[in-house]
C-alpha cells in the first residue's frame, strides 16, 4: 500500500510554487533571496469590471461599432477618457466612467477592468528564487528543517523561534505565550484556552505551531491575524517525539510559518521551515513510498494523535478492537509500546 | 436468474474487460470476462490513489493495482514495460476493452445561467447534479444585474463548468443571446489552465449558431434542451455529455490523467454518472412498476442515483458540508442531531466536535473504537437523511412521498467506501432504514466489492454483461423491508404475517406498533409472506389497510418488519434512546 507522506525533516531540499491563478506581475528576480513574508508576484487583476456598451451609446449597430473605438486592449484609461467615437452630428462618445485598463474589445462592447489595489502573494518560506513562470509567479527554493501540518489558518509569517511550555505536559497554557517577545513563534502542545490565542495576538506573535486546538475555538483561530499550524489535529494532543525534537533543535532561530489551508489535490500544505544546512547532502525528497518495516511512522486519523514510533511489521487483515477488519501493521511506539495500527491510520515520515 | 431480460445478444460484447474505479482513497482494478457461456467478476486488485499526499500521478496506484489483479487472477495484462496489453495477444495477455470511472478531484464548482421562469433553468439544475458538483450556483438572467456583477463573479472564483439553459424555442434563444455576453467577457479573461467547460442545452439544430456566437476556442457541449418539463427524463445520449465536459475538467485537474486515458481507450466517465447508469438498467430489468435507487456513501461524498420507468435522476452531498471543522465547532444543532443518532451515550459534545472535525482532516481513516463507530453511523444517517430530504423535490411522486420517504422502490443499492466499514449486516440495515426512512416493501442490497460504478459503465457497452455479473451473486442480498406505517399507539398490534416457507413449514406473527423484528429467511431459501394489515396501516399494497402476498427471496437478514412508525421518534432521553438502539440491533442479530 502507497504511504501518505508527511515530512519532518531536518536537512531538506524545499521547493515550492508560489503562483496567483490569473495574471500576475512577478515582483521578484532570479537569484534574488526573499524572506517568507516578501510579496513575489501581484495580481494585476483586481476583478472589479466596467462593460461599456459603445453600439449602444453611440447608437450604431453592434458590427459598425468596432470602427468607432479608438482605444486598444491594454491601453490605461483615466475616468473620463473617450472610449469611442465621436459619432453624428451630436458627436455622441463612450467615455470610461471609472480609471482602468481595457481588457476586452468585441460584440459591441468595451471591457474595462477598474483599477485599485492589486493583491500580493508572499513567498511563504525564506530562500532564493530559482525560476520565473511569465505571469504566474515564482519558485522558491532554500534548504532546511521542514515540518509539515495537517491544517493551517491561512496566515504567513516568520519569527524566532521558542517552545512555550505549561503545567501540564503537552498543553500550551496562558504564562507560556505571557513569557514570549513579539515576534516570536511560539511551539506548544494541545491549545484549548481561547485566553492563549488572545494573548498571542496582544503579544503580537510571529506564529503558533501547535499538536492540537480545541474545535471549540475553531472561529477564534480563524479571526487571529498570526498564523498557526496544527501539526497532529484538533482536539487534545501533543506535537509527536519526531517532529518535536526537530523544534527543539532549532529553538532561536528564525522559522517561516506557512498556514494556507492544504489543497489536497496540490503539493503544498501548511508547513513551517527553517532554512539551515545541517548535513553535507539534504534528505532525498520522496515521492512515492510504500509501507515497509523499518519506516518512521505517525499515527493519523480522529483519535491517538501525536504518536510517532517505528513500523516493526505488516501484520496483514487483523480485528481492530470495534470488530473493523482492516490491513495493519505493528508500529513501535517511543515509549516501546507495541501497537497494531490500521495502515489507513499511518503516515511516512520522511 | 435475478436479473434478467434486457437483451438475449449483444454484438458490442469483446472481453476481457478491464475497469478502473479511481476513488478518493483508493484505486480499483476490476477484470470481466466470459466464464463459460457468461461474463462474470474474475477479479479485483487494490490500491491506495495516489494523489495528494500520497502520490503526484495516478498511474502509481493504477499499476499496483493492476499488478495486484495479475497476481489475484494469475492473469498477465502489463507487459515488461508496465504498459496495459491491449487488445488481448496471440497467447491471451492483456484484456480487449479498458474503461475508467473517475470519483476523485477538487470539488467541482457549476454556474448555471438561463431564465428561472423557463423549464430549461430546472432541467440544467437537475443535469448538473448528476456530475457530483460540490457547489451549483443559479444565475437568473431575468434579474437584470449588472454585466459587471456577473463578469466579476466568474472571474473572482472561476467555476469549472457553465451551464447555459439555452432555451428550445427561437424567441427563448434570442432572448438567451442577448444576456450571455457577461459570460462571454469573463470567459475572454480567463487563462487558458482555467478554462471553463460549457454545457449549452438547446434545441440541437442551434449547434452551429451558439458555436459561432462563442467561437472556436471555447469547448461547448451540447445537450438537448427537449426534456421532460418534469426533468426526469434522462436518456443516455445527454449522461456522456455532460460526463464528457467534467472528465475534461478532470483531465486539467488530476496529474497522469491524460496518461491514463491512453489505457481507457474504451471510455472514461464519471463516477456519479455511472452509477446513475447503472440504477436506470436495474429500473429497466427489475420491476417497472417501481423506482430504483443506488447511494453511493464515499469517504468525500455521496451520491444518490434513483430511476424510475427508464427516467433517472442524481443527486450528491459533499461530505465536507458534514464533516467540517467549522460545523462541529460552530453548529450545536449539528452535535445535537448527531448525539442523537449515536447508539451509544458514552460520546461526549467534545469527543464528538473532535471526531468530526479530524474525520475532515483524515477521511480515509479508519475508526479505532465502539464510540467513534457510533458517531461514524450517526453520520452516515443523518448523510442519508440529508439526501432524502433532497429528493423530495426532484424525484416523482410515484416512488418520493410529500416528507422526503421513499415508497414503491425496489431494489435500493448501496455502496462505497463508508458503507464498507459496517461490518454488522443488523447495523447496515438499521443505518438505511433510520437514514432514508424507507415505506413500503423493498429490498436491501450492499455492493460490498464496490462493483456498482464500474457496472455502470459497462452498462454502455452492453446490458447483458452487466446481468450477467449481477447474477453471480457478486452482490450481497441485505434483507427484505416491509415497513408498516399507520396511527396506534405502542403495542397495538397493526400487522399479521403468515410466512410459509419453502420447506413447506408456516409461522404466524403479529407485528405491533413500534416493533421491528427480523422473520429468517437464508439465502438460497424463499418465503410466501400473507400480509394483513389491521387499523388501515399502508404496508405499500397500493393503499391503506390492504394486504396481500408477496414472495421473498432468502438474505442475509431475511424478511426485516419496521413498525416503528414515520418519521421514527427517537427517545428524548439519551439512556433510552440508546436502549433502543440497542434492542433494534439486536433484533437484527446485533
Amino acid at each position: 500500500m502507497f504511504a501518505p507522506i508527511t515530512y519532518f525533516a531536518d536537512d531538506i531540499l524545499i521547493e515550492r510554487r508560489r503562483f496567483l491563478p490569473s495574471p500576475a506581475r512577478i515582483l521578484v528576480r532570479k537569484g534574488q533571496e526573499v524572506s517568507a513574508i516578501d510579496p513575489v508576484v501581484e495580481n494585476t487583476r483586481v476583478n472589479k469590471h466596467q462593460v461599456l456598451d459603445v453600439a449602444r451609446g453611440l447608437g450604431v449597430s453592434t458590427g459598425a461599432s468596432h470602427k468607432f473605438i479608438i482605444c486598444q486592449v491594454g491601453d490605461q484609461v483615466s475616468e473620463g477618457d473617450i472610449l469611442a467615437g465621436p459619432v453624428g452630428l451630436t458627436k455622441r462618445v463612450v467615455r470610461s466612467l471609472h480609471a482602468g485598463t481595457v481588457v476586452y474589445m468585441g460584440r459591441g462592447k468595451v471591457l474595462l477592468e477598474l483599477s485599485g489595489s492589486p493583491v500580493q502573494k508572499v513567498a511563504g518560506l525564506p530562500g532564493k528564487i530559482v525560476d520565473l513562470v511569465h505571469e504566474r509567479g515564482a519558485i522558491v527554493q532554500v534548504r532546511g528543517a521542514l515540518i509539515q501540518a495537517v491544517w493551517g489558518n491561512g496566515k504567513i509569517g516568520q519569527g524566532s523561534l521558542v517552545v512555550g511550555s505549561g503545567d501540564k505536559p503537552g498543553e500550551l497554557n496562558l504564562q507560556a505565550v505571557k513569557s514570549a517577545a513579539e515576534g516570536n513563534v511560539v511551539v506548544g502542545g494541545a491549545c484549548i484556552d481561547e485566553s492563549v490565542l488572545q494573548a498571542a495576538e496582544e503579544i503580537n506573535l510571529g506564529g503558533l505551531v501547535l499538536g492540537s486546538l480545541h474545535p471549540s475555538l475553531y472561529e477564534k483561530v480563524m479571526q487571529v491575524a498570526y498564523p498557526v499550524l496544527l501539526i497532529e489535529g484538533f482536539g487534545k494532543y501533543p506535537i509527536n517525539h519526531i517532529a518535536g525534537k526537530i523544534l527543539s533543535a532549532h529553538v532561536g532561530e528564525i522559522v517561516a510559518v506557512n498556514a494556507e489551508p492544504w489543497n489536497k489535490f496540490s503539493p503544498n500544505r501548511p508547513e513551517l521551515v527553517i532554512p539551515a544546512a545541517i548535513s553535507e547532502e539534504p534528505s532525498p525528497v520522496r515521492k512515492m513510498e510504500l509501507f515497509a518495516p523499518g519506516n518512521l511512522v505517525r499515527e493519523v486519523g480522529c483519535s491517538d494523535l501525536g504518536k510517532a514510533g517505528k513500523l516493526v511489521e505488516l501484520v496483514g487483515t487483523t480485528s481492530l478492537a470495534n470488530g473493523l477488519k482492516v490491513d495493519a501493521a505493528s508500529v513501535q511506539f517511543e515509549n516501546g509500546e507495541l501497537v497494531n495500527i490500521p495502515l489507513s491510520n499511518l503516515e511516512l515520515i520522511c | 436468474m435475478l436479473y434478467s431480460g434486457l437483451m438475449s445478444s449483444n454484438k458490442q460484447a469483446n472481453g476481457p474487460f478491464l475497469a478502473f474505479d479511481l476513488g478518493n482513497f483508493y484505486t480499483r482494478a476490476f477484470l470481466f470476462d466470459l466464464s463459460g457461456e457468461h461474463y462474470q467478476l474474475i477479479g479485483y486488485g487494490i490500491s491506495t490513489t495516489t494523489l495528494g499526499a500520497t502520490g503526484s500521478d495516478i498511474n502509481f496506484g493504477i499499476r499496483m493495482a493492476v499488478e495486484e489483479l495479475q497476481a489475484v487472477t494469475g492473469r498477465v495484462l502489463l507487459d515488461a514495460h508496465k504498459n496495459l496489453i491491449q487488445p488481448v495477444s496471440r497467447d491471451g495477455r492483456g484484456v480487449n476493452r479498458c474503461l475508467l470511472n473517475i470519483s476523485t478531484g477538487p470539488p467541482l464548482k457549476i454556474f448555471i445561467a438561463g431564465f428561472l421562469k423557463d423549464a430549461s433553468l430546472r432541467t440544467a439544475q437537475r443535469m448538473a447534479r448528476f456530475t457530483g458538483a460540490s457547489e451549483i450556483i443559479v444565475h437568473d438572467l431575468d434579474n437584470d444585474s449588472p454585466p459587471e456583477q456577473v463578469i466579476d463573479r466568474l472571474l473572482d472564483d472561476p467555476p469549472d463548468l457553465i451551464f447555459i439553459a439555452g432555451g428550445a424555442i427561437e424567441r427563448a434563444f434570442q432572448k438567451i443571446i442577448k444576456k450571455i455576453d457577461p459570460i462571454l467577457l469573463a470567459i475572454s479573461q480567463l487563462l487558458p489552465e482555467n478554462q471553463i467547460e460549457i454545457v449549452y442545452l438547446c434545441n440541437p439544430d442551434w449547434q452551429a449558431r451558439v458555436q459561432s456566437i462563442f467561437g472556436d476556442q471555447i469547448s461547448l457541449h451540447f445537450v438537448p434542451n427537449s426534456l421532460n418539463p418534469g426533468g426526469q427524463e434522462m436518456s443516455s445520449p445527454w449522461l456522456d455529455e455532460i460526463s464528457q465536459a467534467v472528465v475534461a475538467v478532470r483531465f486539467r485537474q488530476i496529474p497522469g490523467l491524460a496518461d491514463l486515458a491512453q489505457w481507457a481507450t474504451s471510455g472514461i466517465w464519471i463516477a456519479p454518472l455511472a452509477l446513475a447508469r447503472l440504477t436506470q438498467l436495474l429500473s429497466q430489468i427489475t420491476a417497472k412498476e417501481k423506482g430504483v435507487v443506488g447511494i453511493d456513501i464515499g469517504l468525500a461524498e455521496t451520491h444518490l442515483s434513483a430511476a424510475y420507468a427508464g427516467r433517472t435522476l442524481s443527486l450528491s452531498i459533499a461530505d465536507s458540508d458534514i464533516f467540517s471543522g467549522k460545523l462541529a465547532a460552530t453548529d450545536k444543532q449539528f452535535v445535537k442531531e448527531v448525539k442523537l443518532w449515536s447508539e451509544t451515550t458514552k460520546v461526549s459534545d467534545n469527543r464528538l466536535q473532535e471526531y468530526i472535525a479530524n474525520k475532515n482532516l483524515y477521511p480515509g481513516s479508519k475508526t479505532l473504537t465502539a464510540e467513534d463507530r457510533s458517531t461514524q453511523t450517526a453520520l452516515a444517517r443523518i448523510t442519508l437523511r440529508k439526501l432524502a430530504a433532497l429528493v423530495q423535490s426532484d424525484l416523482p411522486e410515484e416512488i418520493v412521498t410529500e416528507n422526503g420517504s421513499f415508497i414503491h422502490v425496489e431494489p435500493i443499492l448501496i455502496t462505497g467506501e463508508n458503507f464498507s466499514e459496517i461490518n454488522s449486516p443488523g447495523q447496515a440495515c438499521l443505518i438505511i432504514l433510520d437514514g432514508l426512512q424507507l415505506t413500503g416493501i423493498t429490498t436491501l442490497i450492499i455492493d460490498k466489492q464496490h462493483l456498482a460504478v464500474s457496472l455502470g459503465s459497462l452498462a454502455k457497452f452492453d446490458h447483458q454483461i452487466v446481468e450477467q455479473v449481477m447474477n453471480s451473486n457478486v452482490f450481497y442480498h441485505l434483507a427484505t423491508v416491509i415497513t408498516v406505517v399507520g396511527r396506534a399507539t405502542k403495542g397495538t398490534p397493526v400487522l399479521r404475517v403468515k410466512a410459509v416457507f419453502d420447506d413447506g413449514h408456516a409461522s404466524i406473527m403479529d407485528i405491533k406498533q413500534g416493533d421491528l423484528e427480523a422473520i429468517p429467511v437464508a439465502p438460497g431459501q424463499f418465503a410466501e409472506l400473507q400480509l394483513q394489515p389491521y387499523h388501515r396501516y399502508d404496508i405499500g399494497m397500493g393503499e391503506p389497510g390492504r394486504g396481500g402476498t408477496i414472495k421473498a427471496n432468502g438474505s442475509v437478514l431475511g424478511i426485516v418488519i419496521d413498525a416503528r412508525g414515520r418519521p421514527i421518534q427517537l427517545s428524548e432521553d439519551a439512556q433510552r434512546r440508546s436502549e433502543q438502539f440497542r434492542k433494534w440491533l439486536w433484533m437484527l442479530g446485533g
